[in-house]
């Protein structure tokens, strides 16, 4: 499905900056799994998902998604099988926009329309549809400006623009971690439930140690660019939080934030 | 104010509300600032004031918009492909456009119309209509008015317009943010320069100079537009952009029939725009202190 | 707001379409007169500017001189540098049946003559009314345009170079390319040239800003160098006359301000000669009655004659006796 293969990154080439982030990485994913991600700053989660969603191109090694090479796609190319959510909710709508028309664009776009085609009404139905959903309301407020919305209905909202036609591959970028509790379990909630749904392959980074338990079904962490525990199939599903910050600390043998970790 | 000084302002309000609603999609639907509209203005008007030169008004205008559009497009590129800043990608343009400007006008800096037929006086010999300028400029503001509305609303528009809204959020919907700024200045400019085929078949000449300060008249109508309607739908954005651009128009119009010094107009427009823009505001700082008196007593 | 938007809507359309529907009538009559209303002259100005401002104020004091202060009131309007407020100004003038319209330079000339085909229009100040399209020949004025042009005089000038500097035959013309009248009187001084067999290279300008280095850059390539009445050349005037100094070139320019600003010699124009001639040319229409057609377009009729002493021993150039009595020297 998602193949790295021999990938190196370096930032600030020939500058007394210099660091390398990846060299030599490799990493597999396999259709329909749920990834979980963990790593501390500077472990390299950030660049690996830019280098995959095509905001950095590697110094050496291939991408290669469901059979096509993306090493060197374009950015906006490759959106059309790779959707993305980020942490802050300001990032994924478009906030002088209504509801409607965010959807609209990543609605159409996907589904391949003319350049000047608009919503018809019965595309208008289908988004309403799809918003409703969302169990957030947003039905009614479809005429709404985006920017009125609360951070926990601006990324319901952008889960549900990432996954209107079903993406290859969904990268969650600790896409609850800015929203106040009640909001985050909802919408890690609501993604579980589309990506079960849709059988989305996904990766998802996250600070937080029981939701990286709770959901998917394979963990990965990270240290310097490296994998360090990959566990996944029985062993991932008897893991406890107690046993994971073992683990860790164990393999980057440094300290976890252990009330961070424990939230 | 007479009635011909009334239908002057109104005249040159719709004319120059094209001009407003290209600085409106720049500035304010893609969020850049595009300097480029003081050259593309008058190379609207060199290429309409050449044509209706040689006999072809309507077409005038038409390559006026395509000349317009070129030149958009040659600013958006090298802000998006060269990565040139944008205020500095639109004075390169703008700075470019004079020597292209005067080539249009084969070395002159002035062309005159005067006594050739122009859309204007087509439509009067046509239809034996007195207020001719004032039919054909309401229903360009009203035709590329509706266009805008229809257009904004189109996959594509509403691309342009969440580039200028969120430009990493449009990269992540698999839409092409350089593509749609492009397109969007193309069109810009196309519209300021179908303002200046307009005012130079109106005023029946075309001067190099006569695009100097558009970018600040146009923001004018922007800005005195935005205090009378609130403008936070394209529809609306668009209106307010006409009205804005005939109340300024009025108010130059009315400044002139006073008997100050004619060297004060610059000051008193200054203050008169700048009394329109904060009106609301000292409304709803009047209401705060009322609202403090009463809960004073 | 809804409401507020259709009610702006309907108002704005109403507006028009009835405007617009309403059939061609004929115009509506004017008021009789009445003995001791004044008849109003609208003077546009597009800009303030030195020459510009001489003119206008000479127009004004002129009529008041002539004794027509009781029958002629002024309504001086200025652009302040905007092109589309000139255009306000020509309706507002129209719109209070003005009964004669004195535009001072070729925009303003060009603006109210689109703007009006009744209102007898008496211009200032544009160089070449022909290629401005204002009338198709100086000396037939069939239309309600006729004024006084500051055509310089090309020949004057040249003949001048001749007898301060009869070794030049190579000219450097120093002028702005946005400016009509500065472009329309190189176009003849090149046609002067051709047919004199005098050589000439172009430096042109766009700003004032670059005025230095394109001087700089004629010094060694050129003996002379020539500046027709440019607005923006004359306003960094002493830049070019200071740098032609330090070349040691002699600087012929196409108005008095300029010599007065350091240029060698003119045989300019002298703006309040031509100032006077339109408040003349306004009274023979407005007062006595005659037609435009009897009045064709004038020249200035009498050229300021001037030589700077001072910059003439700066380059080391010689000023024959019998110029000193004709011309004016300025020390």
């Amino acid at each position: 499905m998602l193949q790295l293969t021999n990938i190196y990154k370096t930032f600030n080439v020939g500058t007394p900056d210099e660091r390398s982030v990846f060299g030599n990485f490799d990493f597999y994913v396999k259709k329909g799994d749920f990834v979980t991600l963990v790593g501390g700053n500077g472990s390299g989660k950030s660049t690996l998902f830019n280098l995959i969603a095509g905001v950095l191109l590697p110094d050496a090694g291939s991408i290669v998604l469901d059979g096509t090479d993306i090493t060197t796609m374009l950015e906006h190319k490759r959106a059309q099988m790779v959707g993305r959510i980020f942490q802050d909710p300001l990032k994924g709508t478009a906030p002088n926009m209504t509801v409607e028309e965010n959807l609209a664009i990543a609605y159409m776009r996907s589904t391949g329309r003319s350049f000047f085609s608009r919503v018809s009404k019965k595309d208008k139905t289908y988004l309403r549809e799809r918003v409703a959903q969302l169990g957030m309301g947003l039905e009614d407020r479809m005429g709404a400006q985006v920017g009125l919305l609360s951070g926990g209905q601006r990324q319901a909202m952008t889960l549900s623009m990432a996954t209107l036609v079903t993406p290859r591959l969904l990268l969650l970028d600790e896409h609850t971690a800015a929203l106040d509790p009640v909001s985050a379990e909802k919408i890690m909630n609501l993604t579980r439930d589309i990506v079960a749904e849709q059988q989305i392959t996904t990766i998802m980074i996250t600070h937080n140690l029981s939701s990286a338990i709770e959901t998917g079904n394979r963990i990965i962490m990270l240290d310097t660019g490296k994998i360090v525990v990959d566990i996944a199939g029985e062993r991932r599903r008897r893991l406890t939080v107690k046993e994971l910050l073992e683990i860790f600390q164990q393999a980057s043998r440094k300290e976890f934030d252990s009330e961070l970790a424990l939230h | 104010m007479s009635l011909v000084a009334a239908t002057g302002a109104l005249e040159l309000g719709f004319a120059y509300a094209l001009l407003a609603f290209g600085i409106y999609i720049s500035f304010r639907i893609l969020n850049i600032p595009d300097l480029t509209v003081d050259g593309s203005f008058v190379l609207g008007a060199a290429v309409s004031a050449v044509l209706t030169g040689s006999g072809h008004p309507v077409p005038g205008i038409a390559v006026a918009a395509l000349a317009g559009c070129a030149a958009g497009c040659v600013t958006a590129i090298q802000q998006t492909k060269f990565g040139i800043p944008p205020i500095l990608a639109g004075i390169l343009t703008m700075t470019g456009l004079y020597s292209i400007n005067l080539l249009v006008m084969s070395g002159k800096a002035n062309v005159p119309m005067l006594g050739k037929t122009n859309v204007f006086s087509l439509l009067e010999k046509a239809a034996d209509i007195r207020y001719s300028k004032l039919v054909i400029l309401f229903f360009v503001v009203l035709l590329v008015f509706l266009f805008y509305n229809y257009f904004f609303k189109t996959q594509l528009g509403l691309s342009i317009r969440a580039t200028g809204d969120n430009e990493a959020m449009v990269r992540a919907s698999s839409i092409d943010t350089d593509m749609a700024k492009i397109i969007g200045f193309g069109l810009s400019n196309a519209t300021v320069a179908v303002s200046g085929a307009l005012v130079a078949q109106m005023q029946q000449s075309a001067d190099i100079n006569m695009g100097a300060g558009m970018i600040v008249i146009g923001l004018a109508s922007l800005i005195i537009g935005d205090a009378i309607l609130k403008n936070k739908t394209v529809f609306r954005g668009l209106l307010s952009v006409i009205i804005g651009s005939v109340v300024y128009r009025f108010l130059i119009a009315l400044i002139l029939t006073t008997s100050l010094p004619p060297s004060f107009l610059k000051l008193i427009s200054a203050l008169v725009v700048a009394v329109a823009i904060s009106l609301p505001n000292l409304r709803v700082k009047t209401g705060f202190s009322r609202l403090r008196i009463r809960e004073g007593e | 707001m809804k409401k507020l938007i259709s009610v702006v809507m309907t108002t704005v359309l109403g507006v028009t379409l009835l405007a617009g529907c309403s059939p061609k009538q004929e115009q509506p009559q004017q008021p009789v007169e009445q003995p001791p209303k004044k008849i109003t002259v609208g003077i546009l100005q597009p800009m303030d500017h030195t020459s510009l401002n001489q003119i206008r104020d000479t127009v004004i004091a002129e009529i008041e001189a002539m004794g027509l202060g009781d029958q002629i009131e002024i309504d001086y309007k200025n652009a302040n540098g905007d092109p589309s407020t000139m255009v306000s100004i020509a309706s507002q003038f129209i719109g209070n049946n003005v009964g004669l319209i004195v535009p001072i330079g070729t925009n303003a000339a060009q603006t109210v003559a689109a703007a009006t085909k009744d209102i007898p229009i008496v211009f200032a100040a544009v160089s070449y009314p022909v290629d401005a399209g204002l009338v198709t020949d100086l000396k037939k004025t069939d239309g309600n345009i006729t004024g006084v042009t500051n055509a310089i005089a090309i020949d004057e000038i040249f003949n001048l170079a001749k007898t301060l500097t009869p070794d030049a035959s190579k000219f450097g013309f120093v002028y702005n390319t946005g400016e009509v009248n500065a472009v329309s009187s190189i176009d003849r001084a090149k046609e002067y040239c051709d047919a004199h067999g005098l050589e000439y290279v172009d430096a042109v300008i766009t700003n004032t800003g670059e005025l230095q280095q394109t001087a700089q850059s004629l010094a060694g390539k050129v003996h002379a160098i020539f500046t027709p009445n440019d607005n923006m050349v004359a306003s960094a005037m002493p830049v070019l006359a200071g740098e032609g100094i330090k070349a040691k070139l002699p600087v012929y320019v196409g108005a008095d301000s300029m010599v007065k600003d350091g240029g060698f010699a003119s045989v300019g124009i002298d703006y309040t000669i031509l100032g006077k001639q339109v408040a003349q040319m306004v009274e023979r229409i407005l007062i006595d009655g005659e037609k435009i057609s009897d009045n064709p377009v004038e020249v200035v009729a009498e050229y300021a004659k001037l030589i700077n002493k001072t910059t003439a021993d700066a380059i080391g150039v010689p000023v024959p006796e019998e110029l000193l009595k004709e011309f004016i020297i300025l020390e």
